[in-house]
């Protein structure tokens, strides 16, 4: 079963998707900040990260540059209400695997994890 | 041995003769009876071509009225003229206008009168007067006075700027606070929508809530546009190309409106530094207004077009539609922040103010016409060098 990790620093934000990801099949866990993120990637070693960038404490930038060393192979999906493209730039320049601003088409991240799951596969 | 009167005339004529600045006599009708010094290197005119001249054939005749006033109060009374700057024109008939070309003249002039018979009563005999050349002067105090112009306006684009900058903090701060809980709402009502077998009346209050939701997420937007309006990244752009970027990026949107979009480039524009982005969001922004304005007319026709402005400095930008046309009470406000003509909640009004002060930081200019026929067009002059660009980040 694919595994899925949800960071965001909103509890509801998180819930959300869990209730919507699990509903799709997905095991999914989350976390409300960073350390918490890391340690769960290290741990449940997900497939695919939604990852918020601006949290209190250890930011999304850091969290991500974090993952990439732990684990190249996890696709971390960014999450965010910046939409500026140079901001997005330089975490696709991190190796993060896609940028969704905020409020988050339910539609289109669901067409992201199917698109990442079948990369895997194949 | 004191020179005699011979001598003396001829020593005062080498003196008039001699002078940098034009020296006349006039009767008392104001006709030339004497014009020497500069006059023929000033004017042209050689001082028998302006004797029985009237003064104010000299004069440019914006100026005549002002000139022939000064001239009756001291036939009238016994004023003189002191310091009075008008215009001249020369032999080849061109004007000399003061403020901007050639030649300008500070003149003195004083009425000559009889001595007082035993009534007390003085004759006017006419006018004598020297005209010095102050063109020179004119010109330092013109290029001064537009420096101390360009230093106000770029002292003005600064705060604006730095306005901008402190707005912007605190609207992308506001837009994130927001947005947060937006994300939240909007999503657990993209699930609720999801769901099977909703009552109708449930399905008509969700459709409800989200046009709301949408509503706030473009007022965030809006509010996000203002906030970035400061940060500039200035590079040397093709406005042509930039256009023909924002065009193909409207297409869709102008064609489900059956709006005709016809653009006309000039050739060979020079590039222009721009904010590649703020530049396409400030014509998007333009088109949709144009759209809007065309939306319940039977001819849609969006016209764009770029040239350069006669001077060179600047490259124009004009965008018209066939639409409503602009009200003239509306036409000084529609860059002000929150105005709209939309129907209420249909737009917060930030749109037109943002471009405003995008072009304004590119150094440039934006304005509003009605058209005869009509429609409005939106005039955006850029300057091709963007010296005066402040590169805030």
């Amino acid at each position: 079963m694919a595994r899925i990790l949800v960071v965001d620093d909103e509890i509801d934000a998180c819930r959300v998707l869990e209730e919507f990801l699990t509903a799709k099949g997905y095991e999914v866990l989350s976390a409300q900040d960073g350390p918490t993120a890391i340690r769960k990637v290290e741990e449940f070693k997900p497939h695919i990260v939604f990852l918020d960038i601006i949290m209190p404490g250890v930011g999304g930038i850091e969290v991500l540059h974090e993952i990439k060393r732990l684990d190249p192979q996890v696709a971390v999906i960014m999450v965010s209400v910046v939409t500026e493209p140079e901001k997005a730039k330089r975490t696709f320049d991190l190796g993060a695997y896609d940028y969704i601003t905020k409020p988050v088409d339910l539609d289109y991240l669901e067409k992201v994890v199917m698109v990442k799951l079948l990369d895997l596969l194949t | 041995m004191a020179p005699d009167d011979k001598t003396k005339a001829r020593l005062y004529r080498h003196l008039v003769e001699s002078s940098p600045d034009i020296i006349y006599t006039l009767d008392p009708d104001g006709c030339f009876t004497f014009v020497g010094g500069a006059s023929e290197e000033l004017l042209g005119f050689k001082a028998e071509e302006l004797l029985r001249q009237h003064f104010t054939s000299l004069i440019h005749p914006e100026d005549r009225e002002k000139a022939q006033w000064h001239f009756n109060d001291r036939r009238t009374g016994k004023r003189a003229t002191k310091g009075l700057e008008i215009r001249l024109m020369t032999k080849e008939g061109k004007e000399k206008p003061f403020d901007i070309k050639d030649l300008a003249v500070e003149l003195n002039a004083f009425g000559m009168y009889e001595e007082a018979d035993h009534t007390g009563a003085e004759g006017f005999l006419g006018t004598y007067g020297v005209a010095r050349d102050i063109t020179e002067q004119k010109r330092i105090q013109e290029a001064l006075e537009k420096t101390c112009l360009e230093l106000r306006e770029t002292r003005d684009m600064l705060i604006r700027s730095e306005k901008l900058a402190a707005a912007g903090r605190l609207t992308a701060g506001i837009a994130h606070q927001i947005l947060n809980p937006v994300n939240i709402i909007s999503m657990r009502f993209q699930l609720l929508k999801r769901k099977a077998n909703l009552p109708q009346d449930t399905v008509e209050v969700l459709a409800v809530c989200e046009n709301q939701l949408n509503r706030i997420t473009e007022i965030i937007n809006d509010l996000r546009h203002l906030s970035k309006a400061h940060k500039m990244q200035v590079a040397p752009c093709d406005v042509n190309e930039i256009i023909e970027n924002v065009i193909r990026l409207a297409a869709p949107y102008l064609e489900e409106r059956a709006i005709r979009a016809q653009t006309r480039y000039g050739p060979d524009l020079p590039p222009v530094p721009l904010d590649k982005n703020r530049m396409e969001h400030v014509f998007l922004n333009i088109i949709s207004n144009a759209a809007d304005a065309m939306a319940e007319q039977k001819t849609r026709i969006l016209s764009v077009t770029t040239k350069h402005t006669p001077s060179d400095h600047h490259v124009q930008i004009i965008i018209s539609d066939t639409g409503t046309g602009i009200d003239e009470a509306d036409m000084v406000k529609i860059f002000d922040p929150y105005f709209t003509t939309k129907k209420t909640g249909e737009h917060l009004g930030l749109g037109l103010f943002v471009a405003y002060n995008i072009i304004n930081l590119h150094g440039g200019k934006i304005w509003v016409e009605t058209d005869d026929g009509g429609g409005s067009s939106f005039f955006v002059e850029l300057p091709r060098t963007g010296q005066d660009v402040p590169q805030t980040s």
